[in-house]
């Protein structure tokens, strides 16, 4: 089935040259650190705690609403440290998700309500369903596919993952269009 | 020192008292199973088992190796019989099947056990403190019934792997061996070949009403290719299955896409696909040498076509022209001239078309006699252009163009009304 238009309120979100589409009822903290690489969706309410430490997407990624991305830390024996979160292309994250990975690979598909925990690392072609819950410090395999809580490897995924990702976070950005005037 | 510990139950290795280890990877100490010995034991008379029974077959065969008549058989005097008279052992067997394996000391019933302790009835049970049947038969040997006594367990190995295609042994699949890359060294999956079929749209389903649906088709090859709808019969193509599974087979460089689009599964919850009949134009009499070779080689395994459970219960109204579907162009994602390649359309047919996609719009009819909210299922054959530049390569010639046949079937929702 094709994705239906997704039409948005042109006042709400702001375009910039890159093609990122951001809402302004975000909380993007610490923007200076935060890096969109071009194509990416933030959805209204959405957090990106950029204050934390690096944030870095790549291409088309779609982050969507109430979701956030946190930058994960490691206690150390004096204090905690922050580390960069950084996040390949073609990567979706579903509604209400808390993504607190280190490392987020290319053609990714976090479902909804999940909670990444931190410093976790998701590689290439995985997905992660909906309501997963993921220990700290997992290490997701490419075409695996996670759930439950914790989350473990319930399924295998085609070796054409990559270019369905494609495909559909293409036809995302395709299809969210702004409100047409008449 | 390290120890294990899990961020998400809080548990620790120090909890079942697992001495820490200087080392982070490996040197874990392996649990002893208590039924080590019973469990050797069985494992060596089976394999003793094994044996004798290979030899057996052996024994067997070289009875039957004389084949001709023998004058014991007609006067009665048995090998057996002949052998006891000159004072040798009877049965000429090999002295290694004369030991029979030693069968291990059989399992012994008990009638009577332990009474249940009297703590069962009066202390409230913990479900946290108990282990779930998951969790116990993880550890099979120790099938522990409390959870403080539960231990690590390995973790599977996971692990890249090719396929190959069953009829014709070439790869279909073929992973890089970089265990972090998604990439694939060859990868022959339908995708790539078989033009994708999407709804878009359909209008509310009456049972005896036509109502339109709009589909889009999007070409996923280098190659132009010309779509043509045939009408779907099903009884017919159950007979037509038969006959062109050996015509498929025997055409070896196609059953290697045939058996790629059995691999595939992506399209399977929208509308299962089935390869039907791969007719191919005249093969040219030169075929390349390396084709030769190939096609010489006996196929291991003919495989059957999956069976269709579908049911259709919806009518199309299949269009008599036909359209084209120019190649995929990755750069037309940058070119907003709105290029239509300048194809002439059947304007009843084409909604709309933009780079190698095509919206086509297609007439059905729900059955008259459908009940409400029962799922409407529509099919048909779509006829598609495919380009073999496989061939090609090898010696430079035009590649070789089919027309392939796939059965599709769309699920296009629940009916709401009738007329």
């Amino acid at each position: 089935m094709e994705l239906r238009d997704m039409n948005y309120n042109k006042s709400d979100y702001v375009e910039t040259a890159s093609g990122n589409k951001v809402c302004r009822q975000t909380v993007l903290c610490g923007s200076q650190n935060i890096i969109l690489q071009g194509k990416v969706i933030v959805q209204s309410e959405a957090i990106i705690r950029g204050d934390l430490a690096n944030v870095k997407t790549g291409r088309y990624c779609i982050i969507s609403r109430e979701a956030v991305l946190r930058p994960p830390y490691k206690k150390f024996s004096k204090g905690v440290a922050f580390f960069p979160l950084t996040m390949g292309d073609h990567v979706y994250v579903g509604e209400r998700s808390v993504v607190n990975a280190a490392i987020v690979g290319n053609y990714v598909y976090i479902g909804k309500n999940c909670i990444i925990g931190r410093r976790c690392t998701l590689k290439d072609c995985c997905v992660i369903e909906d309501n997963t819950i993921l220990a700290p410090e997992t290490v997701v395999p490419p075409f695996a596919r996670y759930g439950g809580s914790p989350g473990s490897q319930i399924g295998d995924l085609p070796e054409c993952q990559a270019d369905l990702m494609v495909d559909f976070t293409r036809s995302y950005y395709q299809h969210f269009q702004p409100t047409k005037l008449i | 020192m390290y120890y294990l510990s899990c961020q998400f139950c809080r548990w620790s290795s120090r909890d079942v008292g697992i001495p820490d280890q200087s080392t982070v990877t490996g040197g874990w100490p392996e649990r002893e199973n208590v039924h080590a010995n019973r469990l050797q034991e069985l494992l060596d008379m089976y394999k003793a088992i094994v044996l004798s029974q290979k030899q057996q077959k052996e024994k067997d065969k070289k009875k039957q190796r004389g084949k001709y008549l023998s004058y014991t058989d007609r006067t009665g005097v048995t090998a057996a019989a002949l052998r006891k008279r000159i004072g040798l052992p009877a049965d000429l067997t090999h002295p290694m099947l004369k030991n029979k394996p030693k069968e291990p000391e059989p399992a012994t019933a008990k009638s009577e056990i332990d009474q249940l302790p009297n703590e069962i009835f009066t202390e409230p049970i913990n479900l946290m403190e108990i282990t779930t049947i998951e969790q116990r038969l993880l550890q099979p040997e120790a099938q522990p019934t409390t959870v403080d006594r539960l231990f690590p367990v390995h973790k599977q190995l996971s692990i890249k792997r090719s396929l190959r295609c069953r009829a014709c042994e070439h790869n279909v699949s073929k992973p890089e061996y970089n265990p972090s890359s998604v990439k694939f060294k060859i990868q022959l999956f339908a995708y790539y070949h078989i033009p994708e079929v999407r709804i878009i749209t359909v209008e509310p389903l009456r049972a005896g009403r036509q109502c339109e649906l709009i589909i889009k088709f999007t070409n996923p090859t280098q190659h132009q290719t010309t779509i043509t709808f045939i009408e779907l019969n099903m009884e017919e193509s159950e007979t037509a299955m038969d006959t062109d599974v050996a015509e498929v087979t025997e055409n070896l460089e196609q059953s290697s896409l045939f058996k790629s689009m059995q691999i595939m599964s992506k399209w399977e919850i929208l509308f299962q696909k089935q390869p039907f009949s791969l007719t191919s134009l005249p093969l040219s009499t030169s075929q390349p040498s390396s084709l030769l070779s190939i096609s010489s080689r006996q196929p291991s395994i003919t495989i059957n076509p999956r069976k269709i459970s579908e049911e259709v219960n919806c009518n199309v109204e299949v269009p008599t022209s036909s359209f084209i579907l120019p190649p995929r162009d990755d750069a037309a994602e940058y070119d907003d001239s709105g290029d239509t390649h300048n194809i002439q359309d059947d304007s009843k047919l084409v909604k709309w078309r933009k780079s190698n996609k095509a919206f086509i719009k297609l007439n059905v009819t729900p059955m008259a006699d459908l009940v409400l909210n029962s799922e409407v299922v529509c099919g048909f054959i779509m006829q598609h252009i495919y380009t073999n530049t496989i061939a090609s390569k090898v010696e430079n010639k035009e590649p070789q163009k089919y027309n392939h046949k796939v059965q599709v079937f769309l699920h296009l929702g629940h009916l709401v009304g009738s007329e």
